[in-house]
């Protein structure tokens, strides 16, 4: 057993309202330089839709992850032979147009026009050459438009559906959407860091953050091609390739990332998780019904003294580990099991993972209103139309099995196809807003709430602690982060054996002089 | 460049100075040492044209024109001068550098040798097949010689510039490709004949050639070795020119279908290229 620590993230798309602001604020902190415009290292996608960039989870587009190949895994698009085969040329490459090209207005038009018939508008202008454009798209273009057939219908995860189980999800009155905002994964099993022929690329070994070493970047762009989920952006006024750091800097202060720190539907949660090093190779090459076990199985009980052990072994510190003992992340995935990474097929080992959002509530167009026969309150609308919608059923599970999103959608993002995993998810979220709805409103009859719970597999208590940390968690409930044990990074400094006997100092690096 | 000019201008002022009075045996010898050789009087071509009744072809103005710069009259195109620059494998005759009187003489020795009339011509002609062959029975030896004089392996006996310093030879890899040389005369021998090559070898026309010969000749056995290797290297370009565009061109192709295959599935234009097509674009 190889204990190693990583610092996982558990998303709650039940919560995310789709506004942007974790965009926005990675945007203001890191990309807002030149040749980075384009690189959204945090984006929200609408789903079903094509994402950004455009049509990314079809790696047979962009030839990203693994491949299962005689029992092992190959990178699907990169790697020796590959690269030497697209050495001059890697074709897989998203193109700035599979982006969108950065723009930005002629501002100071609106000001300093001269007076005249009309009025003075500002023109977009390429971010890239500076020209006049006409903005083509964007990174969220298709916000909200679900069933467009240029976007909702051409998403990915759309393949295994049939025609009509497709065309079901995009009637008119019916049509639903649901948001998945994406950062890096910091995988456990790295595509990007495998494929890079320089080795700029690694793994931190105090919490797992996957960082692209600037100095050591040679744009070679195999992690461009060779992340699947497409988070490694290059940077084209550098040379040099960037991606999501996690905040890093605001971590080691004790700091959550500024995407999570301004999320406004607080659907973000992030700690360590301890996990076994050892089982990697086996996790990301199971059978594809078997990835998402295998992956959850090598996340380790932190209260386990022998896990505990092995890991002060590996120098895992103290702190650490009672902070992974204390994580939202270990109880989403591990105690609950209400969080599901995302597309675990293309065999990464994500360390986000999503808890599915129980969308959309099934309804149906009732009969006639008839309900409601007078005014409740004078300045109330009064139901008297056929267009009211119902979303109560009979069926305990009804929302679920007749969910206007067939299961088989999410099982493609979150299970790799596996439906009954999912299904099991929904059904505890179920299960805990009935438990609530019986406890503050009272209006279930308890049979039934029993009933619920029973065949979700979840205690009152326990369904009261996903409520707890779902709806009322504090930001330190919400973020665990271990403290950076910043004397072990002095003593790294201090240790001199790296450079002696090899050659030179490292990199010399410039004085900063002046702004 | 300018020290060629400087050169040039050397040996005009020698070659005008020089002749003054024009006796008839100055006439021929100064008809041997300019004319004599890269053209015979009824002898047969060699690098130029044969010169035997010269004057029943062309006129007289012409001729003096023509002797006097005849790389002026192709530069501005005269069309019977480029006609006869193209007939001779686009060798252009080097300016003798001679005053018009000399050239008067000149003419007037080739009509009073033309005028030996028909006898004297046939009976010089019929002398030229006697010629034999210097090269007929060259052995391996003759060609890896005259490849190590040509460049520069071995020194001419006179210690005479070895031809690599101007020249380049496309079928030896030396220097092959990036040459410093005026011309490559890699063809030189195919175009010329053994006959014309070896008259410039032995007595060089050129005047820069000329000059770095000058009281360095070469000997019988180096022309010899020259010749020989001279003629298999222009046998060797003549292969290779023989089907060169075509083969590459095959290969080219070749080459595209392979990749074409081996690349069928690459991504070749962006994934929203559909959408963009169907956009408005404005009119800027």
């Amino acid at each position: 057993m190889d204990v190693r620590s990583q610092i996982s993230m558990v998303f709650h798309l039940d919560k995310c309202i789709g506004c942007h602001t974790c965009s926005i604020a990675c945007k203001n902190i890191w990309t807002d330089r030149k040749g980075v415009e384009y690189q959204w290292w945090n984006n929200v996608e609408t789903k079903p839709g094509t994402g950004y960039p455009t049509k990314w989870e079809d790696q047979d587009i962009y030839k990203g992850g693994w491949e299962k190949n005689n029992g092992t895994i190959n990178l699907k698009g990169a790697g020796k032979k590959k690269g030497l085969l697209n050495i001059f040329h890697n074709p897989h490459l998203p193109v700035i147009d599979d982006y969108y090209e950065p723009f930005t207005y002629k501002y100071l038009d609106l000001i300093e026009s001269p007076a005249m018939d009309d009025q003075p508008t500002a023109r977009p202008v390429s971010l890239i050459t500076g020209k006049p454009i006409d903005i083509k798209m964007g990174p969220n273009w298709d916000d909200d438009l679900s069933g467009t057939p240029d976007y909702a219908r051409k998403d990915p995860n759309l393949q295994d559906l049939s025609p009509a189980e497709q065309e079901a999800m995009f009637q008119l009155e019916r049509m639903a959407f649901f948001y998945l905002p994406r950062i890096c994964n910091h995988c456990l099993n790295p595509a990007c860091v495998a494929s890079c022929p320089s080795g700029a690329i690694y793994k931190r070994g105090e919490d797992g953050v996957v960082l692209i070493n600037q100095e050591v970047c040679r744009a070679w762009r195999m992690c461009v091609t060779a992340c699947p989920y497409k988070k490694s952006y290059y940077n084209w006024h550098t040379g040099k390739s960037e991606k999501c750091i996690l905040c890093y800097p605001r971590l080691e202060a004790g700091h959550a990332p500024a995407c999570m720190h301004s999320c406004v539907g607080r659907i973000r949660y992030l700690g360590v998780v301890l996990y076994d090093a050892d089982q990697i190779e086996n996790a990301a090459s199971g059978e594809n019904d078997d990835l998402v076990d295998r992956q959850l199985n090598m996340l380790l009980d932190p209260f386990d003294p022998k896990v505990i052990s092995a890991a002060k072994q590996n120098g895992v510190p103290d702190s650490t580990i009672k902070a992974a003992q204390y994580s939202p992340t270990y109880k989403f995935v591990k105690e609950w099991g209400l969080a599901l990474p995302l597309h675990p097929e293309f065999r990464t080992l994500p360390m986000l993972f999503y808890v599915p959002p129980l969308l959309p509530v099934m309804a149906s167009l009732s009969e006639q209103n008839t309900s409601q026969g007078e005014k409740m309150d004078p300045i109330a609308k009064f139901w008297n139309d056929s267009w009211l919608y119902d979303t109560s059923t009979e069926d305990l599970w009804g929302t679920i099995d007749q969910a206007r999103f067939p299961l088989k959608y999410m099982a493609n993002l979150f299970t790799a196809g596996d439906e009954e995993k999912v299904k099991v998810v929904l059904k505890k979220l179920m299960a805990v807003r009935i438990h609530r709805r019986n406890v503050t409103v009272g209006d279930i009859d308890s049979a039934k709430v029993e009933a619920a719970l029973n065949g979700a597999d979840v205690n009152p208590e326990t369904a009261d602690e996903i409520y707890k940390l779902t709806s009322l968690a504090k930001f330190d409930e919400r973020f665990v982060i271990p403290p950076a044990h910043r004397e072990q990074a002095l003593e790294m400094l201090e240790f001199t054996c790296d450079t002696k006997g090899s050659v030179g100092f490292g990199f010399k690096e410039k004085p900063v002089r002046g702004l | 460049m300018k020290k060629i000019f400087l050169l040039l201008f050397l040996l005009s002022l020698f070659f005008t100075s020089s002749s003054v009075a024009q006796s008839s045996e100055e006439t021929a010898e100064l008809f041997k040492l300019k004319c004599g050789i890269c053209h015979t009087i009824g002898g047969g071509r060699l690098v130029g044209p044969d010169l035997v009744n010269i004057q029943d072809k062309r006129e007289e103005g012409w001729l003096v024109d023509f002797i006097r710069s005849s790389q002026t009259m192709v530069k501005n195109e005269d069309p019977d001068a480029v006609a006869i620059y193209e007939e001779y494998n686009k060798v252009l005759m080097p300016d003798p550098m001679i005053s018009d009187t000399e050239i008067k003489a000149l003419l007037g020795y080739i009509a009073e040798e033309s005028g030996g009339g028909t006898e004297g011509g046939e009976a010089k002609t019929d002398a030229a097949p006697e010629q034999v062959s210097a090269i007929e029975d060259a052995t391996p030896d003759n060609l890896e010689n005259g490849k190590n004089l040509f460049e520069g392996r071995v020194r001419f006996a006179n210690g005479g510039p070895s031809c690599i310093s101007c020249h380049n030879d496309l079928s030896s890899t030396f220097f092959a490709e990036n040459s410093y040389s005026t011309k490559d005369i890699s063809m030189s021998f195919a175009n010329l004949g053994e006959k014309g090559t070896k008259a410039i070898l032995e007595n060089p026309p050129f005047p820069v050639m000329a000059k770095a010969f000058e009281g360095r000749e070469l000997e019988e056995g180096e022309v010899r070795d020259l010749l020989v290797f001279l003629k298999n290297s222009g046998a060797n370009d003549a292969k290779m020119t023989s089907g060169y565009m075509l083969y590459g061109l095959l290969g080219a192709f070749a080459l595209i279908v392979l990749f074409g295959g081996f690349w069928y599935n690459r991504k070749n234009r962006s994934v929203n290229h559909s959408i963009y097509q169907r956009q408005i674009k404005s009119t800027n």
